[in-house]
């Protein structure tokens, strides 16, 4: 069934090809983690988790090992626990890559977007990030399910990150862009799943009583960054798509002012606007519509009395007019035009990608390996440690009792030194009036202080 | 996403910081892929007083302390400081200041090809004794029979460099002087060491001492 416009059969699967995924790579890893004698998945979680208990703390290769083994929805929250508590001490840095990878896999696994976007929002408490591979199949799994929002919410990461060394990802990702620009109004935003907002704390939910101070030499400056700060859909959509256009600027082409103009009218204002859509010409209608929707939100703030006399109603009015002056209906939608592009691309990339993935999976294995067996060789060198130490007291004790009688001259002398310390402190004439813990205390201090005399001579 | 029903109020005290404007380094680290192993971070004091000259940070290993503020822990990094690459550093104890900003891969070509440098600070290497303790010297040398030359007038200046600028040691030479004066201010050239504020004027802003201000006599005076 060829459609009239010649697409083909092959356009509407606008997504990754399905061995991209390599499920029985990651499978794979199953072999490896048992060469480490774990036990089973459900018992090294717990054992890891005991391991937290108390102040104490797990090694990164623990986490690791739990976080790769899991395979089942109900081990999704105690891994992203684990994590949590690596992530909070100070083998933070240890975290390994492979950790990130496969929780980012769990969860895609199960489908469960609240925590993705609850892990993907908060890389500090967590630090967990997509890397090439994990984020083609993260794009992947949401464009197949038309969720453009998210979609779209995985490329901002994409941009935040700056990671754009690989074509094939940078046009999926402004592909999942474009296809968000084109929803209507009402859907174009990020929701409170995918995207967290600051909550500004009303004045009344304040607790004044209980007021805490807490000191520091240096106060913080508010300072926006406009990179990690953005919360606003538009402002991360809009920047985005900028940053895709600037690095895909050579494949693009000609397409690359009108998604210019797409960036300004998410995030400039209007002069900014005015300009980059008199620089656009043969705008496709996907694009128009969506300015022109934004220029209409523009034009719903200005008050309905003396609309037609407000200089900033005028501007919008040149602005919409210019706009529908450079549409041009043949010009298909700029989506369209990026699948096209990624098409040529796909097979290629997708290959450089899974190549690279595939011998990473094979270092992260040797690398665990290798980490769990110096962890176990430390743990057994402690031990070894504390019984040659218990020997080594054993023996001097030895030494004591078989060189008695040659330091006789030694201990009749810490013996007359014990009996005038007991004569200066009084000790032997017992005092009726001090009470048992009071003596007690006493003899204790007294016995204290002995020891460190005998430790400084 | 709920707001819990009572916050406590916090009250934060120290020293506002006014000359900053960035984030904590590790705010930044930590937001970042393996703790932004291979980026570029600066500091927003160093772009204010050397505009010219490219100074910045290049992460080779971040261990954050992930205390509760990100304000601990262990970076290891390449430092161009003033166009001069002083080697790997660490830095782990005034990372305090939110002054940092993330330099972006796009933007990283433009401080990474500024060959702008620090030039070196030619200081004097001797400096002219007081006028007193030369008169006694030229005295004492008449009484001995001794000669007195002019070089006598002088001693060798061993410079003192305080621990901030110690990481600009090899840059800082001495010279024999050129223009000899008995003042110690004429033989300095003052551009070189108002350098070391460049274009921006000292801010200090005083770290946080507990208790009022008081006087702590330095020197016993003998009552008149």
């Amino acid at each position: 069934m060829l459609s009239r416009r010649g697409f083909s059969m092959s356009a509407l699967r606008k997504v990754l090809s399905p061995a991209f995924r390599l499920d029985s790579e990651w499978q794979k890893r199953h072999s490896d983690l048992k060469a480490l004698n774990l036990g089973g998945d459900y018992e090294w979680i717990a054992a890891v988790q005991k391991k937290f208990v108390g102040g104490g703390r797990a090694s990164a290769v623990d986490v690791d090992a739990a976080a790769c083994l899991s395979e089942e929805s109900d081990q999704l929250e105690d891994v992203l626990e684990l994590v949590y508590k690596l992530r909070h001490t100070d083998n933070a840095a240890d975290l390994l890559p492979s950790t990130e990878y496969a929780t980012l896999r769990l969860l895609l696994k199960h489908g469960a977007e609240n925590e993705l976007f609850k892990v993907l929002n908060d890389p500090i408490n967590y630090g967990i990030f997509p890397n090439y591979h994990s984020a083609g199949l993260l794009l992947d799994h949401f464009l197949r399910a038309e969720n453009f929002p998210a979609a779209a919410k995985i490329a901002t990461i994409l941009m935040q990150q700056e990671m754009f060394d690989h074509e094939v990802l940078n046009l999926l990702a402004l592909y999942a862009l474009l296809k968000f620009t084109e929803l209507p109004s009402e859907a174009r935003s990020f929701d409170e799943t995918i995207q967290k907002k600051t909550v500004v704390v009303d004045e009344d939910d304040i607790n004044e009583e209980e007021l805490r101070s807490m000191k520091f030499p240096f106060l913080k400056n508010p300072f926006f960054d406009g990179h990690f700060d953005l919360e606003e859909t538009d402002a991360l959509v809009g920047k985005a798509l900028s940053w895709f256009n600037r690095e895909l600027a050579s494949r693009i082409g000609a397409n690359g002012a009108q998604i210019d103009l797409l960036a300004t009218a998410l995030t400039s204002d209007l002069e900014a606007v005015g300009k980059a859509v008199a620089k656009a010409s043969n705008v496709s209608p996907s694009v128009a519509a969506t300015v022109k929707s934004v220029l209409e939100k523009a034009v719903g703030g200005i008050p309905e009395e003396g609309r037609e006399e407000n200089d900033q109603f005028k501007a919008i009015q040149t602005i919409s007019t210019k706009l529908e002056s450079s549409t041009s209906t043949s010009t298909p939608a700029l989506s369209a035009t990026v699948l096209e592009a990624l098409k040529t691309v796909q097979q290629a990339g997708e290959e450089a990608i899974v190549k690279e993935q595939k011998t990473l999976f094979t270092d992260w294995n040797t690398a665990r390996k290798a980490r769990a067996l110096m962890q176990a060789e430390r743990v057994n060198l402690r031990l070894r440690i504390a019984e040659i130490k218990a020997e080594i007291a054993q023996h001097e004790a030895r030494k004591e009792e078989l060189f008695f009688f040659e330091n006789r001259v030694r201990w009749e002398d810490k013996a007359a030194e014990q009996d005038k310390l007991f004569e200066e402190f009084n000790l032997n004439n017992k005092d009726e009036t001090v009470t048992e813990s009071e003596y007690a205390k006493e003899m204790f201090e007294k016995a204290l202080e002995q020891k460190r005399k005998q430790a400084t001579a | 996403m709920s707001v819990p029903s009572a916050v406590d109020k916090i009250r934060f005290l120290g020293n506002h910081d006014f000359s900053s404007q960035g984030k904590f380094m590790w705010e930044i680290l930590c937001q970042l892929r393996n703790l932004g192993q291979g980026r570029i971070v600066t500091k927003n004091e160093w772009l204010q007083k050397w505009p010219t000259q490219p100074s910045y940070l290049k992460i080779v290993k971040a261990r954050p302390g992930m205390d509760r503020w990100l304000q601990t822990g262990v970076v290891w990094v390449e430092w161009t400081f003033r166009g001069r690459n002083l080697g790997i550093y660490e830095f782990s104890r005034d990372l305090h200041r939110s002054d940092w900003r993330l330099v972006h891969k796009h933007e990283e070509a433009e401080l990474l090809n500024n060959k702008n440098a620090m030039e070196e600070m030619i200081l004097p290497d001797s400096f002219p004794l007081p006028p007193l303790q030369v008169l006694l010297a030229k005295k004492d040398a008449q009484k001995n029979n001794q000669p007195f030359t002019e070089a006598q007038t002088r001693a060798p200046l061993e410079l003192s460099i305080d621990p901030q600028f110690a990481m600009l040691k090899p840059f800082i030479k001495q010279a024999p002087v050129t223009k000899k004066s008995h003042n110690i201010y004429d033989e300095v050239d003052p551009e070189a060491l108002l350098d070391l504020y460049g274009e921006k004027l000292p801010v200090k802003v005083e770290s946080w001492t507990p208790g009022p201000a008081g006087i702590t006599p330095r020197f016993h005076i003998p009552q008149q």
